[in-house]
């Protein structure tokens, strides 16, 4: 069960409340940085644990005086998010930057939420804040590391491909079918295993926000037809069939689009072993094109449909197992398809159909 | 037959370059020092530069940008490559005529290739 709103909020009213002293016991001696906010919006109490932070007094925090201590890059944003959440009486979460006693900045996680009277009535806002700089850094070091380890992949991978691809022509122009076959074999598998890498380093570019992406102006249509057929040819077992249509243009990052609709139809392929057909249904309105990729394999149970796009989220369960995969494709794919401005929803029956829904906005719609 | 110059760092890379324009009936040359593209473009006279973006103690996209602004070696197309992520959208101001990114797949290789050298490709 979901916690509503009203859960989420905290009674306190310090100063006016029996159990103060009890409260500033537990909030001084608290590991995290904690602050309380009057309903004037200005800052009115800081824990110790903020204080030796800071290495600045009481009096200089109060009010909006620890705003001097926020990095100047984060202050307006830090405070924008702040007096919106204000205004709104809602909870929030915002990083930035606070100058350690030592003079150095150090990220901060600050969850702020309301708090209210006996009464029920509106008294101001609670924050605790963590230091998170260990963990960012640490982020920052792995992702660097898959950025190096995926380039060191590549350039042997470079040569295998190559290689593989000469001994498929020898064989081939030989007419030495099976062994041209095996090493058309090993180019496929080759060129999956780019793939996979390619995966991991956008992976790792998204989580630092610098992943790049090509734009360009492109018929929708003829892009979801290329990538159907080049998966067509993957598969001896499933027909996929493209019904409805759309004439219109987006703009994008094609090659992009394409890996987030190749990781539909591969999922969609790898969950129906049984069945013989992927349908891909096209469509368009005044402001998206539309596009379903439809399969009628195992399904997704329900308590796994809200997880499903979540990063490195793989269905567990006695059939499910079985099926390889990392758990970024969907994760990927819905990155991608968000920073184009679209959705992506998925419905699902179980051992009946599932169906990947996702949308694209049209160009003449971002034009207007 | 037209000639091909490739400037990587990393020998496997050469080697398999080596053997693939070659077969694919390409005079090759190879360095993996990139100060040696203009003493090697001076002897060979490339058709065509293969640059990798990022050389050992080279910023490749350096060379380009010096290649592309040298009145004897403006004229020659210059494919840039690399494994690294995101290389392709940092070559935009220095000239390069195109772009590919490692692993490639060879028959797009030879493509972008031939169209640089006004070939066809079978």
């Amino acid at each position: 069960m979901g916690i509503t709103q009203e859960e989420k909020t905290v009674t306190v009213s310090p100063g006016r409340h029996p159990s103060e002293k009890l409260f500033l016991t537990m909030a001084n001696a608290a590991p995290v940085l904690i602050w309380l906010s009057g309903t004037d919006r200005h800052f009115s109490f800081f824990n110790k644990t903020w204080l030796d932070f800071t290495g600045r007094t009481k009096e200089q925090e109060q009010g909006n005086g620890w705003l001097d201590g926020v990095h100047m890059d984060d202050r307006e944003r830090c405070i924008g998010v702040y007096l919106d959440s204000f205004d709104k009486q809602q909870e929030f979460e915002v990083e930035y930057r606070l100058r350690r006693q030592d003079g150095k900045y150090r990220w901060m996680l600050e969850n702020g939420v309301p708090y209210y009277d006996d009464n029920k009535i509106f008294s101001g806002f609670i924050g605790s804040c963590v230091d998170v700089s260990e963990i960012k850094e640490q982020e920052k070091r792995k992702d660097q590391f898959i950025t190096t380890a995926s380039h060191e992949l590549k350039t042997p991978l470079t040569s295998l491909q190559v290689y593989l691809h000469l001994i498929s022509e020898y064989l081939n122009e030989n007419d030495d079918n099976k062994y041209a076959g095996y090493a058309k074999n090993a180019v496929m598998q080759a060129k999956k295993l780019t793939d996979l890498i390619n995966q991991l380093l956008d992976l790792s570019r998204i989580q630092a926000d610098s992943l790049n992406f090509q734009w360009s102006v492109f018929s929708f249509k003829k892009s979801v037809t290329d990538i159907v057929q080049k998966i067509q040819l993957t598969t001896s077992s499933h027909k996929i069939e493209i019904t409805g249509n759309c004439d219109a243009m987006v703009r994008g990052d094609q090659e992009r689009l394409s890996h987030a609709m190749e990781n539909l139809l591969t999922n969609a392929i790898k969950f129906s072993k049984d069945k013989d057909k992927i349908l891909v249904k096209l469509s368009q309105d005044t402001k998206n094109v539309y596009v379903s990729v439809i399969d009628f394999g195992i399904g997704i149970d329900n308590n796994d449909l809200s997880q499903i796009f979540h990063r490195f989220y793989r269905v567990s369960g006695a059939t499910e197992e079985t099926f390889p995969g990392m758990g970024i494709g969907l994760y990927l794919s819905k990155q991608i398809i968000e920073r184009h401005g679209g959705k992506i929803s998925v419905e699902s029956i179980k051992n009946k159909e599932t169906k990947f829904n996702f949308q694209i906005p049209l160009l003449l719609n971002l034009i207007n | 037959m037209s000639r091909i110059l490739v400037v990587d760092d990393d020998i496997d890379i050469l080697s398999v370059m080596e053997v693939l324009l070659s077969m694919k009936g390409f005079d090759v040359e190879v360095t993996s020092k990139g100060e040696n593209t203009f003493p090697k473009i001076n002897s060979f006279k490339p058709d065509l530069i293969l640059l990798d973006v990022l050389i050992s103690g080279h910023d490749g996209r350096i060379i380009c940008k010096q290649l592309k602004t040298n009145e004897n070696t403006k004229h020659i197309p210059v494919i840039m490559f690399s494994a690294h992520p995101g290389a392709a959208a940092t070559i935009g101001d220095y000239g390069a005529d195109d772009f590919i990114a490692k692993p490639f797949d060879v028959a797009h290789l030879i493509k972008k290739v031939n169209a640089q050298l006004g070939l066809v490709s079978n």
